[in-house]
């Protein structure tokens, strides 16, 4: 049996589509392909409901604006509101934000688990080895491993080198790309489909065991009969918004799973009137805001080059910060090039020596989502001030490395900095800069915590085994049940997590 | 100059839904554009906004982009066209400037201490990357070989043969 994949316009007519499964899941990113993946390839019959386009490799273009375009939400213009504005970035697509991530598969450091279980009772399912048992499997599943060498790329190598030289602890990425060809594109969707994003990997595997996915088709709310989810209703879509198809409503014979990420989960479950309870639905916004820093050298990087995330350091991991490369792509890195009029074009033809690090933050901040007075996310995020020194130290610390592995200068593009800083003395100043988000660029790429998970309905909104405590056989299978940020990157988590609530529920939907 | 095949035909805005900026409006953004990306001016990128298709780029994003992020382009667009005489002291708009005290007043801008009017040339300066360093023209001449030739689809030559 093989399933397909379903779109705007495969349904000419306007009536309403009617149809059935097992279990119905929202959100075709890391946590619902993957929950498809298990739950399939269990005997169960699926319907996949997801907001976005399919990715098709052959006719993706280079140009990062025909990706924003395609498959990022809000063309990559979504942003969290707060003293500054936030870019959040996401993908829309089949595949969700696995399609444009930096494909970096890390496993949750152990002292986070603990703190899940000691402070959130979350050990029922998600024990230590269950998650380590299930990671081993997704490693071999997606080809986990580093950049072969000779596509590590000089903007990685050079911070190796830079890391080496301060003799701190660091190393190559593990990523989920299988024999990379170091195109440097991961954030326009692999042009190679070398990377094992979801759209290339667990999709198609729950195609194969006979999945349907809905495909650009927004899920508006969950149907909830008596305490108990019995469907979704949903419509169909342009991506951007300019045609509206025929309504869908979705019979769930078992379970609805919401994974439509951190952002758009809690808004379905408010628009469908869950979390009265704890009143914690769009809550606990938490983030890994991440700042960049360019580095010019005098020898060529061809940042383009190379795995795009290819090394990182976790030595101040300890210090709520972790360092990675960040191959950017030309039309975004250039926009933060301090110079205008003939300088851009200037620093532009230079763009060759510049080298891209950045450093991410496992911030104390909370913030919040909500439905927007016209439609769409309102996601209020502020950094606090003890978040905001750590990201100046951390900044600090970029330039640090960049100067040890032979930086001519550095662009820390902070206000009330000088344009280009020409040594780690100099970058000191970043010290007397005020905690101010105003005064830098940060984006927030990692989300977690709006529908948390804990151990009772007053605490918390999903139970450990991933159920929502006020509504029987209604699931959320992505980064909003984490209970905290984890100072790593969370797809790996969310694959993992994802896949033990699956495994629980097949087992219990066999049981019944 | 590079030959007209490979940066496809320079345009100007046509204009489209009045929410997603008036025609003037349009017109405005691509003069700023123009401002940012200035064409001669660099022997090693000589080509600006006005050799390049920019036009039909503003078109493009501003008929899918959000209508939030629509708004912000309009309200920077005012907030430019009107600040010369509080930023340079000058009784005039924006465009009662020339080019080097256009990008005088911009530079000026970026530096403000007030946060939303510093980000403001920014928020130009990445409309105008987001389109322009898309090129593949653009890109091979700072060495970058794209994984794709074909040009984005607003930059495609127009079916009608244009201009």
């Amino acid at each position: 049996m093989s399933g397909a994949i379903l779109e705007l316009d495969s349904f000419p007519g306007r009536g309403p589509v009617e149809d059935s499964a097992d279990v119905v899941i929202v959100g075709t990113g890391a946590g619902g392909a993957t929950a498809a993946r298990v739950l399939a390839e269990a005997g169960l019959d699926l319907i996949l409901i997801e907001e976005g386009p399919p990715v098709k490799t052959a006719e993706l273009r280079s140009d990062m604006y025909s990706a924003f375009k395609s498959f990022w939400r809000d063309m990559g213009f979504q942003v969290a509101e707060g003293r500054a504005f936030t870019p959040v970035l996401q993908g829309r697509c089949v595949g969700g934000t696995t399609v444009i991530n930096g494909a970096i598969m890390h496993r949750m450091p152990e002292a986070i688990h603990g703190a899940w279980r000691d402070e959130f009772g979350v050990s029922d399912v998600l024990t230590y080895a269950a998650l380590n048992r299930v990671y081993d499997q997704l490693d071999r599943e997606l080809h986990v491993g580093t950049a072969p060498e000779p596509v590590v790329g000089n903007n990685n190598a050079l911070m190796r080198a830079g890391v080496e030289r301060l003799g701190l602890r660091g190393n190559l990425i593990r990523r989920n790309v299988h024999d990379c060809q170091g195109s440097g594109h991961c954030n326009q969707g692999c042009p190679t489909a070398r990377k094992q994003s979801m759209d290339v990997s667990y999709v198609p595997r729950a195609l194969a065991a006979g999945a349907r996915v809905y495909a650009t088709c927004r899920a508006d709310r969950v149907r909830i009969e008596r305490g108990r989810a019995i469907g979704v209703e949903a419509r169909f879509r342009d991506p951007l918004g300019r045609r509206e198809g025929p309504l869908v409503r979705v019979h769930a014979r078992h379970a609805v799973i919401l994974a439509a990420s951190a952002i758009q989960t809690p808004l379905l479950l408010q628009a469908s009137g869950v979390g009265k309870s704890s009143r914690l639905v769009g809550r606990r916004l938490q983030t890994h805001p991440g700042s960049g820093m360019m580095g010019v050298f005098d020898r060529p990087v061809n940042v383009w080059f190379g795995a795009t995330q290819g090394y990182e350091t976790t030595h101040y991991w300890g210090e709520r910060m972790k360092f990675e490369s960040v191959g950017m792509p030309l039309e975004v890195a250039a926009a933060r090039l301090p110079g205008l009029g003939p300088a851009a074009l200037e620093e532009m033809a230079d763009f060759d020596r510049l080298a891209i690090w950045g450093v991410q933050v496992r911030a104390e901040a909370h913030g919040s989502v909500r439905q927007a007075p016209f439609g769409g996310a309102q996601i209020k995020f502020d950094m606090t001030s003890a978040d905001l020194e750590r990201l100046k130290l951390g900044l600090f610390r970029v330039a640090e490395m960049m100067f040890a592995a032979g930086a001519r200068a550095v662009m820390p593009a902070v206000h009330g900095l000088p344009d280009r800083v020409h040594s780690v003395d100099e970058m000191r100043k970043v010290f007397d800069v005020p905690p101010d988000p105003r005064h830098f660029h940060c984006i927030a790429a990692h989300l977690f915590g709006t529908a948390l998970m804990g151990r009772g309905p007053s605490s918390s909104v999903v139970a450990p085994d991933g159920q929502v405590h006020e509504v029987k056989d209604l699931y959320v299978a992505d980064s909003s049940v984490f209970p905290t940020n984890m100072g790593v990157n969370p797809q790996h988590t969310i694959c993992a997590v994802a896949w033990l609530f699956a495994e629980r529920l097949a087992d219990r939907i066999a049981r019944a | 100059m590079a030959p007209a095949d490979q940066l496809a035909f320079p345009s100007p805005p046509a204009g489209s839904h009045p929410l997603r900026l008036l025609n003037f409006e349009r017109r405005w953004l691509f003069a700023v554009v123009a401002t940012i990306l200035p064409g001669g001016s660099s022997n090693r990128l000589p080509w600006g906004a006005d050799d390049v298709p920019l036009g039909r780029f503003l078109d493009d994003l501003l008929d899918s982009a959000p209508l939030k992020f629509v708004a912000g382009v309009r309200a920077c667009l005012w907030m430019l066209l009107l600040c010369p005489p509080l930023v340079l002291g000058r009784l005039t708009t924006f465009f009662g400037l020339n080019t080097s005290e256009r990008l005088k007043l911009l530079e000026r801008l970026k530096s403000n201490r007030v946060y939303v009017v510093r980000e403001m040339p920014l928020m130009f300066k990445m409309v105008a990357c987001l389109g322009y360093c898309g090129l593949p023209t653009v890109q091979k001449r700072i060495g970058i070989h794209p994984t794709d030739t074909t040009p984005p689809e607003w930059a495609l030559p127009e079916s009608d043969g244009a201009p």
